[in-house]
C-alpha cells in the first residue's frame, strides 16, 4: 500500500526528477562497512582485468589455478600480519616463522620420516610457539610489537639459516614419497588447489572470527584502544597473546604448504615476506592503526600484491623494478585510502539528505475574523500550568484512571504528576531513550513508543519492559530497516494490537527536522501484537507518520502524515480492511499526536503553522539542499512552530474548531493533548510546562481509560 | 582592493564560499543589552523615523507627516506627506525628505522651497540629508525602483539604483554626486568629503565632495548601515537597521526562489530582514529562534535586530549598542548625541530611546 503516491502534483517530469535520486541511493551503498574497502577492491579487480587484457594465455583456468596455489601461502602469511596489525600491533617475524615452519616440515618429512599427520600438527606448534614468545612479551611484558618481533625476525632468520647449513646436504638427498604430503603441496580440493581451498576456509572462519564473535570484538576493540578497552573489562593480555599465537600458527600454515609444494630449504625462503604481507594488509586497507580492518581486507591486499608482482615479472620487467613499482603503487593506494577513510563519513553527510518536492496546495485561513474552524483565536492562554519548569519537553501527555497526569521528557524518564492541583511530582519509570506518544492498554501497562529504542512498557508498578525493537527488514533496501529508530506515536485497538508510527527510518530523534527538509515517505505504521509478540509493517512508505489514534469504533486507524499536512485511516476491520484514505486534508499546519475527544470526535496537536516561506522551500528541493550544505542548522528556516493550535475534528474528518496560542507565549510546539473529565491537558516537545485548559461542553466523567477498556472492568 | 579581488575569484570557483565570511559580532561589536536597556523617552511614537537637534537644542522627531518637539510632542511643522530625513542647517532652516515627494526647506516651521527632481529624474526615496559646511545639502536617494518603504524588496531584487546628490542651500538647483548605489542611507559631511553609508553593500564610503573615485571607510559590516550622525569628538554614530543572517545572505544566492518569493508571498512574510520584531507564525521561522522551555535565546538569528556603532575619527568601530533576539528595541533608524546620552529612534517599536554613552570609549 503507498501513501506516498499522491503526495506531489505538477509536472510529473519535474516530480519524476525528484522522486528518484541516485544520490540516495549512493549515500546508502556508502554507508555499508562492507563499501569501506571499496577503492582496494576495484584496484584488485583492475590489476586482473589489466593483465588478462595484456598477458597472453593469462585469462585461463589453468594458470588461474596456477597463481592461485602460489597465492595461497603469501595469503596466509597475510592474514597472520593482518590481525596483529588489527591487534593495535605488527608481526614482523612472519617472514621468518615462514621459513622456519618452511624447513622444520621439510626435516620432520623428509629426514625424520614422521607421519605427515605429526609433521603438520609439529610444524603448527613452532609457529605457536614463536607466536607465543611474541605475544607473551607484547602482552604481558607490554614491550613494542614493532621491536619485539623484529627482535624474532633476525634471531629466526640465523636460525634457520643456521639450521639450514646443518640439514642442507641430508636434504637434498632426501626421496621420501608420501601421498597424504602431495595433496597437500599439489593436490586438489573441488578442483581448487589444497592450500588455496584450505586458506578459504581459514578466511570464512577467521572473518566470522573477527567480525561476529566475542573474541574478534575484543581483538578490534583493542586495536582501536587499549586503554578504553581494558576499562571495558577486557583482558588484554590475554587477547593479545593469542592473536600473536594465532599469527605465528598461521604463518607457519603458509610455510608448511611451502615445503609440501616445492621440498626445497633456499636460503631466501620468506625473505622480505613481512614487507610484502605488510603492504597488502595496508593496500587491503586495515589500518596501521589498528582497530580497523578484516580478513577479506587483507587478502584483497595479498591479491593486489601478488598479482602485481607476478604480472610484472611475467612482463619481463627486472625483480627490482617490479619491486620498486610495488613500493609506488602501495604509496598511491595508502595516500588514496588514507583520504578514502578520512572523508566516507564526509561523503556521505554531504550527500545523504535528499530533498524531494512537496507540493501542498494554498492553505485554508486561518485569520481570526475568517470564519473557518481553523480562525485564530487565543483559547490556549487561558491553560493553568502544570509542572511549570519541573518539566523538559513533555511530548506527549496521558492519565490514568486515578486521575494522574504522565508524561515523557527529554530525560528519558516518564514524569508523574498527582495530587488534586498535581503539585506532586515524581520519576514513574526511567526508561532512556526520548519518551514519545504513550497509551494505556486493558491491564492499564503504559505503552511508550521511545525514540532511538522501540516500544516499551512500564506497569502499574513502574517495571519496564521492553514489547519491541524490530520489524521485519524490506527487501531491496540497502539500510537495514529492521530496527525501530524513531517510534513516535501509538494507539491500542480493541483486540489489544499496539498500532503505531515510526516517523523515519532515515534519521534519530535530534536530527528529526533533516527529514522534514527531505521530505520522503521514510515513515512507517506498524503494529504489535502482544499475543504473538509479533511485529509487523503494515504501511512502509508513510511521509513522516505521527500521531496515531485508534477510532472510536476500534474499525480503523488514523494516523498523520505530518510533512504532507494530512491525515489518513487505515481500516483494520470490515469490508475495507486494510485499504488506507484520506480522513483530513490540506491542513493550514503540520498534524502532530492525534487524541480521542469525548463528544466522538478526535484532537489534533497542531506543532506547527505552514509558513509561505517554508511552503516555498518545500516545492524547491534544490534550495533544500544546498540550504543545508551552506548554512549552519540554527539558520535553516523551519515552519512556524513557535506557535501553540489544537483542533477538533468530527468522525467525518471536518474540523469543527480550534484552540489558539498565537506565538506561543505559553504554548508552542505543541505535540499532544488528552481530554479528560472535562479538560483538555496540553504537551509540548519543547516545553517547560504542562498545560490545561477547561472544555465548558464536554463530559465532565469523560476519560480515556474508561473510552478504551469501558468503565466496568477493573472498577468492580 | 587586493581583498575585494580575490573575494571575487573565490566566490567565482566556489560559490557560496562567501557565506563563511559573514563578520562576527565581536570585539567593539560584542553584544550587550545596552539598547534594550536604555530609557524611552515619553510614550510611544509609531511611524517615528529621524531626529536632529536645532541650533538652540530643540531636538525634532519626525513622525509620519509632521515634525515634533520631542521634548512636549507638539508640532513644529505640518508637512504634505510622510516625513522621514531631517537635516538642520547653520541658520537654523530644517531639511525634510517627503516619501515620494523630494526634499523640504523649513524656515521657521513654515516651507519656503522644495526640490522634486535631479537630472530630469524624480527625487521620490529620499533616505538622509546632510549640510555640507559650504551650506549645500546632500541628498541621498536609495533607489530609483522601488519607494522608501520597499526597502526589503530592493534588498532583494539586488538594485544599485541609489544616488546622491547636492542641492543650493535654497534648493533651486542640484547636481549628482554619486550614482548606481546600492540603497545609500546615511550621510555625514566631514570636511572635504561626504560620508555615504551603502547600505546592501554593507559599507561605508567616504566620497570626495568635489567629485573623484570614492574610499571605504567600512566595509564588511555586520549589517546594513543607515543614517550617521555627527559626534563633539570628531566621531561618529552609525545606526544600523538590521543586521545580515546567514540565510538572509542565502536566499540572497538563490535566484529562482528569491524571485518567486517576491512574486508570491506577502512582504510581511519575506525571509528579509525587518524593523520590527512580531514573532508571528506566518513569518520565516530559523532553526536557532525556536522557543526552547519558553524563550526565544538572544543569540538566535535575528529577523530584526537593533543596531547602534560608535565609529572614531577614522572611521573604526569604537562602541556599540545592541537589542538581540527577543528584545525589542529593534530597526533603529537614525542618532543623536546629546551630552552624556545619545537618542536613538528606534522605528522597529516606534519608541525614541535615550542611551548611555560609555566615556573613554
Amino acid at each position: 500500500m503507498s501513501v506516498a503516491a499522491t503526495m506531489v502534483e505538477g509536472g510529473w517530469l519535474r516530480r519524476l526528477r525528484w522522486r528518484i535520486s541516485l544520490r540516495l541511493f549512493l549515500s546508502e551503498l556508502l554507508a555499508k562497512r562492507w563499501m569501506e574497502p571499496a577503492i582496494p577492491f576495484a584496484l584488485m579487480v583492475g590489476l586482473i582485468v589489466l593483465f588478462s587484457i595484456t598477458t597472453p594465455y593469462y585469462a585461463t583456468l589453468g594458470n588461474a589455478q596456477q597463481l592461485g596455489r602460489e597465492f595461497a601461502e603469501a595469503g596466509f602469511v597475510a592474514v597472520a600480519m593482518a590481525l596483529t596489525v588489527i591487534s593495535g600491533g605488527i608481526d614482523l617475524s612472519v617472514g621468518s616463522v615462514f621459513a622456519l615452519a618452511n624447513l622444520a616440515a621439510l626435516v620432520f618429512f623428509n629426514i625424520w620420516n614422521w607421519p605427515v599427520g605429526l609433521v603438520i600438527a609439529a610444524t603448527l606448534c613452532i609457529g605457536a610457539a614463536v607466536g607465543a614468545v611474541n605475544g607473551f612479551l607484547i602482552g604481558y611484558l607490554r614491550t613494542r610489537p614493532f621491536l619485539t618481533t623484529l627482535v624474532t625476525l633476525i634471531v629466526l632468520r640465523a636460525s634457520v639459516d643456521l639450521l639450514g647449513q646443518h640439514f642442507s646436504v641430508p636434504l637434498a638427498m632426501a626421496s621420501r614419497v608420501s601421498w597424504t604430503w602431495d595433496v597437500i603441496g599439489v593436490g586438489w580440493i573441488a578442483k581448487l588447489p589444497s592450500n588455496l581451498a584450505i586458506l578459504g576456509i581459514v578466511a570464512i572462519v577467521g572473518h566470522f572470527l573477527l567480525s561476529r564473535s566475542r573474541p574478534g570484538w575484543h581483538l578490534t576493540a583493542i586495536g582501536s584502544s587499549r586503554k578504553a578497552a581494558r576499562h571495558a573489562g577486557i583482558r588484554v593480555e590475554r587477547v593479545l597473546f593469542l592473536t600473536y599465537v594465532l599469527s605465528g600458527m598461521l604463518a607457519a600454515a603458509g610455510g608448511l604448504f611451502y615445503a609440501a609444494r616445492l621440498n626445497s630449504s633456499g636460503s631466501d625462503t620468506g625473505v622480505g615476506w613481512e614487507i610484502s604481507a605488510l603492504t597488502a594488509v595496508v593496500l587491503g586497507g586495515v589500518s596501521l592503526a589498528g582497530g580497523r580492518g578484516t580478513v577479506a581486507r587483507a587478502l584483497i591486499g595479498a591479491v593486489i600484491v601478488f598479482v602485481l608482482v607476478n604480472g610484472l615479472v611475467r612482463m619481463g620487467f627486472p625483480g627490482a623494478l617490479s619491486s620498486t613499482a610495488l613500493g609506488a603503487v602501495l604509496l598511491i593506494a595508502v595516500g588514496i585510502d588514507v583520504k578514502w577513510a578520512k572523508n566516507r563519513g564526509k561523503a556521505i553527510q554531504k550527500i545523504y539528505v535528499n530533498p524531494t518536492m512537496v507540493e501542498l496546495p494554498p492553505a485554508p485561513s486561518i485569520a481570526a475574523d475568517s470564519g473557518t474552524a481553523f480562525a485564530e483565536n487565543t483559547r490556549l492562554q487561558a491553560s493553568e500550568e502544570i509542572g511549570l519548569d519541573q518539566v523538559q519537553g513533555p511530548e506527549d501527555v496521558i492519565l490514568d484512571r486515578q486521575d494522574r497526569l504522565y508524561c515523557g521528557v527529554r530525560e528519558g524518564w516518564i514524569l508523574r504528576f498527582s495530587g488534586p492541583n498535581f503539585e506532586h511530582r515524581e520519576v514513574f519509570a526511567r526508561i532512556g531513550g526520548r519518551p514519545l506518544g504513550m497509551a494505556f492498554d486493558r491491564d492499564e501497562n503504559l505503552i511508550v513508543c521511545v525514540g532511538g529504542m522501540g516500544l516499551y512498557g512500564v506497569t502499574p508498578a513502574g517495571k519496564v519492559y521492553k514489547c519491541t525493537d524490530q520489524t521485519q527488514r524490506s527487501l531491496f533496501k540497502l539500510n537495514d530497516d529492521s530496527r525501530l529508530r524513531l517510534a513516535d506515536d501509538c494507539d491500542i485497538a480493541p483486540d489489544g494490537t499496539v498500532w503505531f508510527s515510526e516517523a523515519t527510518i532515515r534519521y534519530e530523534m535530534h536530527s528529526w527536522f533533516l527529514d522534514g527538509i527531505e521530505g520522503r515517505a521514510n515513515g512507517r505504521l506498524i503494529a504489535w501484537d502482544p499475543a504473538t509478540n509479533k511485529t509487523r509493517t503494515v504501511i512502509k512508505d508513510a511521509v513522516f507518520p505521527n500521531g496515531v489514534c485508534v477510532a472510536h469504533d476500534g474499525r480503523s486507524v488514523l494516523f498523520c502524515s505530518s510533512w504532507l499536512c494530512r491525515i489518513y485511516r487505515h481500516w483494520i476491520e470490515g469490508p475495507k480492511a486494510g485499504q488506507t484514505e484520506v480522513f483530513a486534508d490540506n491542513l493550514p499546519g503540520y498534524p502532530d499526536n492525534l487524541n480521542r475527544a469525548s463528544d466522538g470526535g478526535y484532537w489534533l496537536a497542531m506543532v506547527g503553522i505552514r509558513s509561505p516561506t517554508f511552503d516555498l522551500l518545500m516545492r524547491h528541493p534544490g534550495v533544500r539542499t544546498r540550504m543545508i550544505k551552506q548554512i549552519p542548522p540554527d539558520e535553516w528556516v523551519y515552519p512556524g512552530i513557535n506557535n501553540g493550535c489544537i483542533v477538533k475534528f468530527d468522525e467525518s474528518g471536518r474540523a469543527l474548531e480550534s484552540m489558539w496560542d498565537p506565538g506561543g507565549t505559553k504554548h508552542a510546539t505543541v505535540t499532544s493533548m488528552r481530554e479528560h473529565k472535562g479538560w483538555l491537558y496540553i504537551g509540548g516537545l519543547e516545553n517547560n510546562r504542562i498545560g490545561r485548559v477547561r472544555l465548558p461542553d464536554a463530559d465532565p466523567d469523560w476519560n480515556g481509560y474508561d473510552a478504551y477498556w469501558g468503565s466496568a472492568r477493573g472498577r468492580s | 582592493m587586493l581583498d575585494t579581488l580575490f573575494s571575487r575569484i573565490k566566490e567565482a570557483l566556489f560559490p557560496g564560499s562567501e557565506a563563511v565570511a559573514l563578520p562576527m559580532m565581536d570585539g567593539a561589536l560584542k553584544p550587550n543589552r545596552r539598547l534594550d536597556d536604555a530609557a524611552p523617552i515619553g510614550a510611544e511614537l509609531p511611524g517615528c523615523d529621524d531626529v536632529v537637534a536645532l541650533v538652540d537644542g530643540t531636538v525634532l522627531v519626525s513622525v509620519d507627516q509632521r515634525i515634533l518637539r520631542l521634548g512636549d510632542r507638539s508640532t513644529w511643522c505640518e508637512c504634505p506627506g510622510t516625513v522621514g530625513a531631517l537635516a538642520v542647517a547653520a541658520d537654523d532652516s530644517v531639511y525634510a525628505a517627503i516619501a515620494g515627494a523630494g526634499v523640504l526647506r523649513i524656515v521657521q516651521g513654515i516651507v519656503t522651497s522644495r526640490l522634486e527632481q535631479v537630472d530630469g529624474r524624480p527625487l521620490r526615496c529620499v533616505t538622509a540629508l546632510a549640510v555640507l559646511a559650504d551650506g549645500r545639502i546632500a541628498v541621498s536617494e536609495g533607489s530609483s525602483a522601488n519607494p522608501l518603504d520597499d526597502w526589503a524588496r530592493d534588498l532583494l531584487e539586488h538594485r544599485a539604483s541609489g544616488r546622491v546628490v547636492v542641492a543650493t542651500a535654497d534648493l533651486s538647483s542640484a547636481s549628482t554626486l554619486a550614482s548606481d548605489l546600492a540603497w545609500p542611507a546615511g550621510l555625514l559631511a566631514r570636511g572635504n568629503a561626504l560620508w555615504i553609508s551603502e547600505a546592501w553593500r554593507h559599507r561605508v564610503l567616504s566620497q570626495p565632495i568635489a567629485g573623484g573615485a570614492p574610499i571605504p571607510v567600512l566595509h564588511n559590516l555586520p549589517g546594513y548601515p543607515a543614517r550617521l550622525s555627527a559626534d563633539p569628538d570628531g566621531g561618529a554614530w552609525l545606526s544600523l537597521i538590521a543586521v545580515r543572517t546567514q540565510m538572509l545572505e542565502f536566499v540572497l544566492r538563490e535566484r529562482a526562489y528569491r524571485e518567486e518569493m517576491l512574486a508570491t508571498i506577502d512582504p510581511r512574510y519575506w525571509i528579509a530582514p525587518s524593523l520590527r520584531a512580531t514573532g508571528h507564525y506566518l513569518e520565516p521561522l530559523q532553526g536557532g529562534a525556536i522557543k526552547k522551555l519558553g524563550i526565544v535565546k538572544p543569540w538566535a538569528p535575528p529577523r530584526s535586530y537593533g543596531l547602534v556603532v560608535r565609529l572614531n575619527a577614522a572611521g573604526e568601530i569604537v562602541d556599540s549598542l545592541h537589542s538581540r533576539a527577543g528584545g525589542v528595541h529593534h530597526g533603529i533608524t537614525a542618532t543623536l548625541r546629546r551630552g552624556a546620552h545619545v537618542i536613538a529612534v528606534s522605528k522597529g517599536a516606534g519608541r525614541v530611546l535615550q542611551a548611555i554613552v560609555e566615556v573613554g570609549r
